[in-house]
Parts: structure tokens; C-alpha cells; sequence
């Protein structure tokens, strides 16, 4: 393996990886509830209710105990003169570089809850597609945004 | 204003041709509405009232549009309502392509599409009919070579251009060998493969029976008589679409022109090509014969998977006669880095799960079930081709990624037009030290990832290989 690209992304990464676990597995709740409902009203038996709550459960406590801590272990990015590094994956590690001369625009976005955590997510646009470096905090977000579009600016020779 | 100018007068009737094709499930349902004969007042002249609000259109759409050259830029004007303004600067220009259909030729004038980076489908601008000689004008003023520069240089530009004509029977193999094929011929197979079972033993004896058998036979005939027909017909479709191709090279300027009824004309730059591919389907690999697609971030058509045909079909010294020339850098790579032998399985695996999941109900339920198992084994043995036939190279300035579908693929990427590489590993792999290698280049929809599966620990090191590059 090559060596790792250097920075971690924020630690305020895993509560908001948790509260969004957590909605969603309020979401998902809605089929065992639907379930439960068709088995007191019509005769569904209701063990089609228990399977899939406990399924929905099980999700829930991996998408928010266990995942977000994995997935927060694996994050990686660097930032160099010359590229972007990213690594990620849980099952597919996956390692990117991206040349700093092919980087057409840098994005900062912050949604409610990154707000509340004051974190924002940077997103790295080449012609070919987009890449995405999730929850850093409001000022090394800024100030990694602020470094690639100086870096990516410097070169003029991008086609 | 009155240094623009507009298209070439037949633009209306091409237009209006145009128009009439597109509406040409309108135009039936209207006809047919009011031939009727019951019809009320409304559906009787909807049909005439399409047709003429068509050809108002047209004619309106040809009065309104003009165009003008100025300072290496190209200006538009155009919209019978809402006016619109184009602007295209000459060096953001990706490729011109310029056809002529048998309407067109009827006429003596040429269509124009002009294609910048990225935008997908559809062109930038698109002239509708230009005369030859404007054609041509336009081409010069917005092509690569310095306009200004270009007066003075009468000298320079007999200097060196390349030009190579692909050999007709090159064309007639192309078509004859084809994606088309090996689907006809696989139904022909299939046909012939059940002409026994329709045949009963005792048919001579049986009148009825015999009748049947002769039935069947000539139905089995037939449907291969079609099948080579529609064979040939592909072919010749193949003949008229890519017949007297040329490939031109004057300095950075690659000009393709190709097609027997339908003639086009492409202009692209070299250096802003982002892959070159050499492919080969089973049939052609037996022959020794690749053709070339090259990608850039415009001039793709549709027909050839949004990317541009090259060369549509030579054996490997011809090929090398004219990369040698247009892109000497990015010839057929020598040798490739093979993969590790531990890929073998993995490649196996993912080729013939499929069939061999298949392969148990077949097996347990129907007669003569076993038979069933040629397919799986087929499938197994054609996993190990492809791993045999994957590979990574780095050559100098150039990334080759070569990989087999169905069609065996060779991309040469070159390394100015990489947009990000990446490697990727699954848990699998991870217990294996293997890596599945890609690469992101621009094509003229958008972004296009190369990759292999399932390479060596040591290809590792295309990222220390993109980086050396780049510094050098």
C-alpha cells in the first residue's frame, strides 16, 4: 500500500453520522409500523411485523453504532501543491488522486445539522466528475477550499 | 449588423425536410384523421396546416439566423421570437464536423456542427446548410492553424501533411465482421442445432410427416437465407457509412472523412484527444485486425459509442504505418504487465457465476440437463481469457489499461489528460493484494472511467508514475 494521505476529517463527524443514522432508521420504522397496522386489521400474521422491525432494528444500530466509527477510522485526504488525495471505503477501500491542474471548481456545503455542528463538506469539481471530502470543520473546510482554488488557480495550462 | 450573414438559401429546405421527419408521427395521425371522410372541418385541414406551419417555420428560422467571423470568434444570431446571441471563441472549439447527406448533396451544400467541451448530445451551433466553399472558409477561420500566421505561410503548409486512404476491402471485412454478426450468427447456429429434432426418425415412411419435415426444413432455410441477408445488409450499411475513408494530418489538425452517400467531414485537435482505444472482437482478433476509436471532450457520435472511429478496421503493421504518423506517441503498446496469476480465479468467478447458478435447476430438472453444463464451462474457460488478456502498462507519457468485455480492449490514456486516478480494493482483494486500477478521462458526454480489475501490488505505482510525470 502507499503510504496514507495524512488528515483525518472531523471527529464531529460521528454525531452527525449517528443523528442521521438515527433518522433514517426512524424512516424505515414506517414499514414495520404499516406491517403491524395490516396485521391488526386484516390477518396478516403478525411474525412478517416482528422479522422486519428486528431487521430494521439491527440496521439502525449498525448504521449508527458501528459504521459511522469504521467509516470515520478509514476517511483520509491530503492536500498537496501538485494533487488532492482521498481515501474511503468500508468494504471497497477506494484511493483517489486528483491532479491539482484538473481542478475546475471547489464547493463548500453545509447542511442544517453540519451547521449545527459547525462542519461543512468540500466538494472538488474536474471535468470528468466530482469528488467529495464529507464533515470538516467550518475552518478547515474554508481554509482547504481557500488553499485548492489557489493551487488549481496557479496553473494556467488546464485545458 | 450587416457583416452577418445568412445560411446558404437550400437551409430552408433542409430544414423543412428536418422538421417533417421530426414530426413525422404528427404528420401520419393528422393524415390519416383526415382521410377518413366523416371528418369534421378541423381534422380535415390539420394535416395541410402542420405541413405549412412547418415550412413558415423553416423559411422564418433561415431569415433570422445569421452568423459572423470576427477576431477568432464565432458570432450568432438566431431565434424568430426570442432572440438569441452566441458567442464561441475559436480556441474553445473541440471539433467541426461537417456532413452531407444525399439532400444536402442534392444541393451542392454541407452541414456544419460545431462541438465544445463537454454539453452532451447535442452540438454547440449547428448550421443547417453552408456551400462548400463556405464551408471550408468557416473550417480554415475556426480550425487550429493561426489565421493570421497562415497568410504569410504558403510555403509551410505543403510542408507536411499526412494523409491515408483506408483500403476498400478493409471496409468490406469491417462490416462483414461486425458486432452484428456474431448475434446472426449465433441464431443461425441455434437453427441449425434444432433441425435434427425436427426431423423425426420415421419421416419417409409418414407423408404427414414428411410434409412437416419439408415444412420445417424450408423454414430453417428461410430464416437462414434472412439471417444472411440481413448479414449483408449490415455489411453494406457498414460500406456506405465508412466507405472512402480518409484520415488527414496537417500539423495539429486531424481531419476524418468517411461515407459513400452520407459524407462527413471531422475536424479534431491531437493534442486534445483524451484516449485512444484499439478494439477487437473475437472474430477480428483471428483475423489480426483492430480498428481505433479516439475520444475527446467533443465530435462523438452517437453510432460509435459517443466517441470517434479512427480507423475502422487494419492489421496491426498498417495500424502502426499510421499511428506512426497521426500519434506517434500512443502506438499499440509493445508489451503489457500482466496480471498476477492469484487474479485468475476472480476473473473465473465473476464470468461464469451467472451460468453456473443456472446451470442447478437445468441440472436437476431437465432431461439430458448435463448437456446444460457447456455453457458454464464455456463461461469459465472465457473468464480466463480475460484475465489473460487484462493488463496495465506505463509507456513514457502514456497509461495503457488493457481489458476484455466481450471485445477486447487496449485505451491508451494519455497522461496530460488524465482527470483523477483512483485505486480501489475490495475485502476480497485486500486478502489477496490486489487492486482494480482507474482512470478518468473527458469524452464528449462527460467524464469516461477506465479501469482493470485485479492488478499486482506493483501497479501501485502509477501514482508515483503520474507524479514523476508530471514534474518532468
Amino acid at each position: 500500500m502507499r503510504h496514507q494521505p495524512a488528515h483525518r476529517i472531523s471527529q464531529k463527524a460521528l454525531s452527525v453520522w449517528r443523528i442521521k443514522g438515527v433518522i433514517e432508521t426512524f424512516f424505515l420504522l414506517v414499514i414495520p409500523a404499516g406491517l403491524f397496522f395490516a396485521a391488526s386489521r386484516f390477518d396478516l400474521p403478525l411474525w412478517y411485523f416482528w422479522s422486519v422491525l428486528i431487521v430494521v432494528l439491527l440496521y439502525g444500530v449498525w448504521k449508527t453504532v458501528f459504521l459511522p466509527k469504521i467509516r470515520w477510522r478509514i476517511w483520509r485526504y491530503e492536500v498537496s501543491s501538485e494533487e488532492v488525495e482521498l481515501l474511503r471505503g468500508i468494504f471497497i477501500r477506494k484511493h483517489t488522486m486528483i491532479p491539482m491542474s484538473r481542478v475546475q471548481h471547489v464547493d463548500t456545503a453545509q447542511g442544517p445539522l453540519y451547521k449545527k455542528f459547525n462542519l461543512t463538506a468540500v466538494t472538488i469539481s474536474t471535468a470528468a466528475g466530482t469528488h467529495e471530502i464529507p464533515a470538516l470543520t467550518e475552518n478547515d473546510g474554508m481554509e482547504l477550499r481557500a488553499q485548492i482554488a489557489e493551487l488549481a488557480g496557479m496553473d494556467e495550462n488546464h485545458a | 449588423m450587416h457583416n452577418f450573414q445568412r445560411l446558404h438559401k437550400s437551409a430552408v429546405i433542409v430544414t423543412y425536410a428536418a422538421k417533417i421527419k421530426d414530426f413525422i408521427i404528427p404528420l401520419f395521425v393528422s393524415l390519416f384523421a383526415g382521410g377518413t371522410g366523416s371528418a369534421s372541418v378541423v381534422t380535415r385541414w390539420l394535416f395541410p396546416a402542420i405541413l405549412i406551419f412547418l415550412l413558415v417555420y423553416s423559411v422564418l428560422y433561415w431569415f433570422f439566423f445569421r452568423y459572423h467571423i470576427e477576431e477568432n470568434e464565432l458570432k450568432i444570431r438566431h431565434g424568430i421570437f426570442v432572440k438569441k446571441n452566441r458567442y464561441i471563441r475559436r480556441n474553445r472549439i473541440q471539433s467541426l464536423d461537417i456532413t452531407a447527406g444525399v439532400f444536402h448533396r442534392l444541393f451542392g451544400v454541407v452541414k456544419m456542427k460545431i462541438e465544445t467541451a463537454g454539453g452532451g448530445l447535442e452540438p454547440e451551433v449547428d448550421l443547417a446548410a453552408l456551400s462548400k466553399q463556405e464551408a471550408e472558409r468557416l473550417r480554415r477561420a475556426l480550425g487550429v492553424e493561426d489565421v493570421i500566421a497562415d497568410e504569410k505561410a504558403e510555403v509551410r503548409s505543403e510542408e507536411k501533411e499526412f494523409e491515408y486512404h483506408v483500403p476498400f476491402p478493409n471496409i468490406v471485412a469491417a462490416g462483414l465482421t461486425s458486432g452484428k454478426v456474431g448475434i446472426i450468427f449465433s441464431a443461425a447456429a441455434a437453427f441449425l442445432s434444432q433441425i435434427e429434432q425436427f426431423i423425426p426418425s420415421d419421416f419417409y415412411e409418414n407423408s404427414i410427416g414428411y410434409l412437416l419435415a419439408t415444412g420445417t426444413y424450408f423454414l430453417v432455410l428461410l430464416c437462414l437465407l434472412i439471417a444472411i441477408m440481413t448479414w449483408l445488409l449490415a455489411a453494406l450499411f457498414t460500406v456506405l457509412q465508412y466507405g472512402q475513408f480518409k484520415v488527414r494530418k496537417k500539423e495539429n489538425e486531424l481531419i476524418i472523412e468517411r461515407g459513400i452517400l452520407e459524407k462527413r467531414q471531422l475536424t479534431l485537435q491531437v493534442d486534445r484527444i483524451t484516449s485512444i482505444r484499439y478494439v477487437t472482437n473475437p472474430i477480428r482478433q483471428l483475423l489480426g485486425m483492430w480498428s481505433i476509436y479516439v475520444d475527446s471532450a467533443g465530435g462523438g457520435s452517437k453510432e460509435e459509442n459517443l466517441s470517434t472511429i479512427l480507423l475502422p478496421l487494419a492489421k496491426k503493421p498498417e495500424i502502426n504505418a499510421l499511428m506512426k504518423e497521426v500519434l506517434p506517441e500512443a502506438q499499440f503498446p509493445e508489451s503489457l504487465e500482466k496480471l498476477p496469476r492469484r487474479a485468475a480465479p476472480r476473473y473465473m468467478f465473476r464470468t461464469s457465476v451467472l451460468p453456473w447458478i443456472g446451470a442447478i435447476p437445468a441440472l436437476l430438472w431437465l432431461p439430458n440437463g448435463w448437456l446444460y453444463l457447456v455453457v458454464p464451462v464455456f463461461f469459465t474457460w472465457f473468464g480466463w481469457q480475460r484475465f489473460k488478456d487484462s493488463g496495465v502498462m506505463l509507456t513514457g507519457r502514456h497509461c495503457v489499461l488493457q481489458t476484455r468485455i466481450f471485445n477486447l480492449c487496449c485505451s491508451v490514456i494519455p497522461h496530460t489528460h488524465i482527470q483523477s486516478i483512483a485505486s480501489k480494493q475490495s475485502y476480497f482483494q485486500r486478502k489477496k493484494g490486489l487492486y482494480t486500477l482507474s482512470a478518468d478521462v473527458l469524452t464528449t458526454t462527460g467524464g469516461r472511467t477506465f479501469q482493470v480489475k485485479d492488478t499486482d501490488e506493483r501497479e501501485q505505482n502509477i501514482f508515483d508514475w503520474y507524479e514523476e510525470e508530471k514534474r518532468a
